[in-house]
């Protein structure tokens, strides 16, 4: 499901757009049923821009976040379809070599468990080396090792890179991956849930590097996560979705402060601060099914506000400021009117 | 009737807790080697910890990986024996219960773990959960009363209709619907205490919305109390009556919400609450947040003197020798242990945001 | 009234009532659904169905109940009594013998009609007995821990050690050839690694959060063993079990082969020694007991991985027809694996077959 035709304040020129994805489909073979992981998705991401995704579990995020970067499972693959562009690059239907070829230099992603992802055989030092570009020698590839370590964040003289995965610290192991996915020296970097898996003082420490690196290097960070409080503190953009849709998107600060899709509204309200008095709407029900999904709009089953013309597809329908909302109610609520006519959340009734 | 032991009936005063640690200590022995020579390394997850728990309050106990709070709620169900200091229960040590009092206990102070799959049997269906538990309790118990009592509990938690519940098997619910039929457990024998260990980490975040207002409304109606174990301070923020911070199996500060949260006397508190992400993306752009270096250390190499003292931003020599005592802050609960507390203005130099 | 696809409560199967604006007014609070895959038979069923959907399951069951339906009706089925001389020795099978008779004029059949049922009987005995032993011996070890699990392994471990054979002649030599010696001397050799699986398990399981809320309810150690901890342990003992079954078998023809086993009773091993000087001239003296041991040996393992599929959802089963396509696609056109299929939003799709775990759970998701 495209967008609506885009004005000119949200979207950027599509030259500029260093990642623009377009009607992203991405359907799973998961024992014998087909979970549509993603629908229609479209997003972009410009040169220096740091943009957020942010979902619950099963939302769909981390499937699209693969796709981008070609990592998609492709054994349980049923259908994938729509188009990725990196930096003039199409990028869904590359074989390994190409795929490879297009990846340096233009993207690299971290993971959430650094555990996972780092040989557990290799030294650190080793490990980042192996990113570089081929032909570097030996010691320009040990110093451009010791330079991304300290980039990320580990300290210089302990010989960091020398040691092995199991001989660091959870925070650490993240930025050795952070060193890692440096070395390529990207454009963008795609953050899989980046500090979930930490402490709650490393996760301050890693999102600080991480915005740093965004900073200093120009890079553009495409951050996927759950969590509001790091989208709040690191992103510029934000998309929402939700059951393999996007179902809003803005930027952040409107987001938080005025957002318009039922789901998003709900979810901030879900959020530990404003439940202190233990009134106002909730969220109730889970999230649907992926490879049960009808017709109509996703949500549907657990929006206060649904209705009969709720069952029908629903497209995004941008605003002139450039906040997209995937919901009826916004043709309601025209821009002139504004959010006059837009349903208040009720309080939660209960007997 | 059973006759009733005088000493755990006499009803509680305001000054004497329901369930207290009392300077305890649990030891792990981490491998270093094995065999008959080996030489393992002993790790101190609770190190001399003391606080008392009242009735009807919700209290609780923060910190981060190593902090030693899964092991310290271990400790105050009963399930692990400490190797130093005593767990009491209405002032009796827990490990010296008589059978009667033993029961009085388990009836008293149940448990909601972090994972809803691994706290739920797989084995067997809802019906059969929460039934086994009525039954152990309910003595003559006809298979209508008992049926009865099931639904009745499974509506409590709000999976209603309760019908619809009792024939599932655990795989067959949703993470929050496990975690509500993990509640659902403890509640069934109307507990004056739940020792929840991070009920809402495994859960997605709409859903933590959803139990977190469950504990809250039964906290409401049925005046249960609550030993809170997170590492979420926006959670324990908006739930809690008193909390305790925990670093590296000692207890650094405690006191009520109100105090800790909006004067934080201790760095580590300091730190932790300047490292929490709120959704706030206008607070977030104003202020460099203050962001504290290095991370927890491993038990197994804990530091000198103040524990914290290698990551602190105004420890001075003192720290690395000794330990710190408490230090009251106030006229009220609010204690601090740090060296530095007394001082004016010092601790106040670690930028927090304002609850 | 139901939306395509998305599971509803059963409050809103109201025919005829559209859902209108403010949809609790109309369907009351939303309550939260259970939810159940389509195509999943609930409770115990749901075994018996995935059961039969494995790659064995069907197979060995019905190898399995055509062997104890022989076994069961031995006395009805064989002709002959198997020590009778029935007719002229030697006679060649499909003709009025079916199986032809042996040496001594004996119907073979009848023989392997016995034989089924003592090797039935071997099995499915010391495979009771090694499943209990291990059970015993390996929970107390994995729930006790220390001294306790040290002492009862080392016990274990000395059974294992002991080759079998050997056990078996001396005992055979000490206290005669009854089988039902035979039989726990078999089961003796294979109960260790019964333990050694019942161990790991109770270890793991004892730690869990529903073990440790039991103690927390102060239910008492029989419960949470027997109730709580058992029937979650037993699964991959079970698997063992049916395997260990076969190799009874296996094990006590190899005794009777070597003359050990019991006199008294037809056995397939027997036979099989007794054809030893036949084996060119009158092949059907020894390829019928071949062919049986292979078929219960065979079909006992079969039904252990059956049961490993069914205990073990995880167990990816790549068909081979898939993953042949698979490799014709990429060789014939690489870039249509890419190629988008036909979207069809609105359908419901229903699944053939069952499943157990939740899949929304999609891992990765």
């Amino acid at each position: 499901m495209s967008a609506d035709p885009v004005s000119a304040t949200f979207e950027p020129e599509d030259a500029a757009k260093l990642l623009d994805v377009r009607g992203l489909t991405i359907h799973l073979k998961v024992r014998d049923r087909v979970v549509k992981a993603a629908d229609g998705v479209d997003l972009s991401v410009s040169a220096g821009e740091c943009v957020g995704l942010v979902g619950e579990s099963g939302s769909g995020k981390t499937m699209v976040a693969r796709a981008v970067i070609g990592l998609l499972p492709t054994v349980r693959l049923e259908c994938c379809d729509g188009e990725i562009m990196l930096d003039g690059t199409e990028m869904l239907g590359l074989r390994t070599k190409e795929l490879r070829r297009a990846r340096r230099g233009r993207v690299s992603m971290i993971f959430q468990e650094p555990t996972s992802y780092l040989n557990p055989t290799m030294r650190i030092g080793t490990q980042v080396a192996e990113a570089l570009p081929k032909g570097t020698d030996r010691r320009h590839a040990i110093e451009r090792v010791q330079s991304l370590l300290a980039q990320a964040g580990l300290p210089r003289g302990q010989q960091i890179e020398r040691r092995y995965p199991h001989q660091l610290s959870g925070g650490m192991k993240q930025r050795a991956m952070i060193a890692l996915a440096l070395a390529s020296n990207p454009k963008l970097l795609i953050a899989d849930e980046p500090s979930t898996a930490l402490d709650v003082t490393v996760q301050a420490q890693v999102l600080r590097t991480l915005k740093h690196l965004h900073q200093e290097r120009g890079m553009a960070i495409l951050l996927i996560t759950h969590d509001l409080g790091v989208i709040a503190e690191m992103c510029d953009r934000v998309y929402v979705m939700y059951a393999g849709e996007i179902v809003e998107s803005a930027d952040t600060l409107t987001l938080f402060e005025n957002p318009r899709h039922p789901y998003t509204r709900l979810l901030l309200e879900s959020l530990p601060h404003r439940r202190r008095d233990g009134e106002g709407a909730a969220l109730k029900g889970s999230i649907p099914d992926l490879s049960m999904l009808g017709s109509g709009c996703r949500f549907m089953p657990r929006c206060p506000f649904a209705t009969d013309a709720c069952r029908e597809q629903q497209r995004l329908r941008v605003r002139p400021d450039g906040q997209a909302v995937r919901c009826i109610l916004e043709d309601a609520s025209d821009a002139e009117t504004g959010a006059d006519e837009y349903p208040t959340l009720r309080p939660a009734g209960r007997s | 009737m059973t006759v009733v032991e005088p000493d755990l009936d006499r009803s509680l005063t305001n000054a004497e807790p329901l369930l207290a640690a009392r300077g305890v200590t649990c030891i792990y022995t981490q491998g270093g080697t094995s065999g008959p020579f080996a030489r393992k390394q002993i790790v101190r997850a609770v190190d001399d910890v003391t606080l008392e728990v009242f009735l009807g309050e919700t209290l609780a106990i923060v910190g981060e990986s190593g902090c030693g709070k899964t092991t310290l709620a271990r400790l105050l169900l009963g399930l692990v024996k400490p190797a130093g200091g005593t767990i009491e229960f209405r002032g009796k040590n827990v490990r010296k219960l008589s059978r009667h009092e033993q029961q009085k206990f388990h009836k008293a102070v149940q448990v909601v773990f972090q994972d809803p799959l691994s706290s739920l049997n797989p084995r067997k269906q809802v019906r059969r959960i929460l039934g086994d538990i009525v039954r152990l309790w309910g003595d003559k118990m006809t298979p209508a009363k008992l049926n009865r009592r099931v639904q009745q509990v499974l509506s409590e938690v709000e999976l209603t209709p309760p019908r619809l519940f009792l024939e599932r098997y655990p795989h067959e619910l949703s993470g929050g619907q496990r975690q509500r039929v993990a509640i659902a457990k403890a509640i069934t024998v109307e507990p004056d205490l739940i020792v929840a260990d991070e009920p809402l980490s495994a859960l997605d975040v709409s859903v933590q919305g959803q139990i977190l207002d469950l504990l809250r409304r039964l906290k409401k109606e049925f005046g249960v109390g609550y030993v809170l174990i997170s590492h979420d301070l926006e959670v324990v923020h908006s739930v809690a009556d008193r909390v305790v911070v925990m670093y590296l199996g000692k207890v650094v500060e405690s006191g009520s919400v109100k105090d800790v949260f909006e004067s934080p006397k201790h760095p580590y508190t300091r730190s932790l609450l300047a490292s929490v992400l709120r959704a706030d993306p206008r607070a977030a752009r104003q202020r460099e947040r203050t962001v504290i270096a290095g991370e927890v250390p491993s038990l197994a190499s804990v530091p000198s003197g103040c524990r914290f003292h290698p990551r602190c931003p105004v420890a001075i020599d003192r720290c690395s020798v000794e330990q710190p005592v408490a230090i009251e802050i106030g006229s009220g609960t609010h204690v601090a242990y740090c060296h530095r507390a007394v001082e004016p203005g010092v601790v106040e130099q670690i930028e927090v945001p304002t609850y | 009234m139901a939306i395509d696809g998305a599971p509803l409560t059963d409050a809103v199967a109201l025919e005829g009532i559209p859902a209108s604006r403010y949809a609790e007014e109309i369907l009351g609070p939303l309550e939260e659904e259970t939810y159940t895959p389509p195509g999943h038979v609930h409770g115990a069923l749901n075994w018996v169905s995935r059961f039969l959907h494995t790659q064995f399951g069907i197979f060995s069951l019905v190898l399995i109940l055509l062997l104890t339906f022989m076994a069961i009706l031995a006395p009805v089925l064989a002709p002959y009594d198997p020590s009778a001389i029935a007719g002229p020795a030697l006679a060649p099978p499909f003709g009025h013998f079916v199986f032809g008779t042996d040496a001594i004029g004996s119907d073979v059949l009848s023989n392997f009609i016995y034989g089924a049922q003592v090797s039935l009987l071997v099995g499915a005995a010391s495979g009771l007995i090694a499943l209990v032993l291990g059970c015993v011996f390996g929970g107390l070890a994995g729930y006790l821990g220390g001294f306790v699990d040290a002492v009862l392994m080392r016990i274990a471990e000395l059974f294992m050690v002991i080759p079998t054979l050997i056990l078996a002649v001396v005992a055979v030599a000490l206290i005669g050839e009854n089988l039902l010696y035979i039989i726990v001397i078999i089961a003796l050799s294979l109960w260790p690694q019964e333990a050694r699986i019942a161990r790991s398990q109770f270890l793991t399981l004892r730690e869990r959060d529903f073990v440790q809320g039991a103690r927390v309810h102060g239910f008492r150690w029989p419960h949470i063993v027997f109730k709580e901890i058992l029937p979650n342990a037993i699964a991959p003992v079970i698997v063992q079990v049916s395997l260990d079954a076969g190799s009874a078998i296996l094990l006590y023809a190899g005794l009777c082969f070597l003359g050990l086993g019991d006199p008294a009773l037809p056995s397939w091993g027997t036979m099989l020694t007794n054809a030893q000087s036949y084996l060119t001239a009158d092949p059907w003296l020894s390829v019928f007991p071949g062919v049986g041991i292979l078929v219960a040996v065979l079909a006992f393992n079969f039904l252990g991985h059956a049961l490993n599929e069914v205990m073990n959802p995880r167990i990816p089963r790549v068909s081979a027809l898939a993953m042949g396509r698979r490799m014709a696609t990429r060789l014939v056109a690489p870039s249509t694996l890419m190629a988008p299929s036909t979207l069809a939003p609105t359908t419901l799709i229903t699944p053939p077959t069952a499943s157990g775990s939740d899949p929304r759970e999609v891992p990765g998701l």
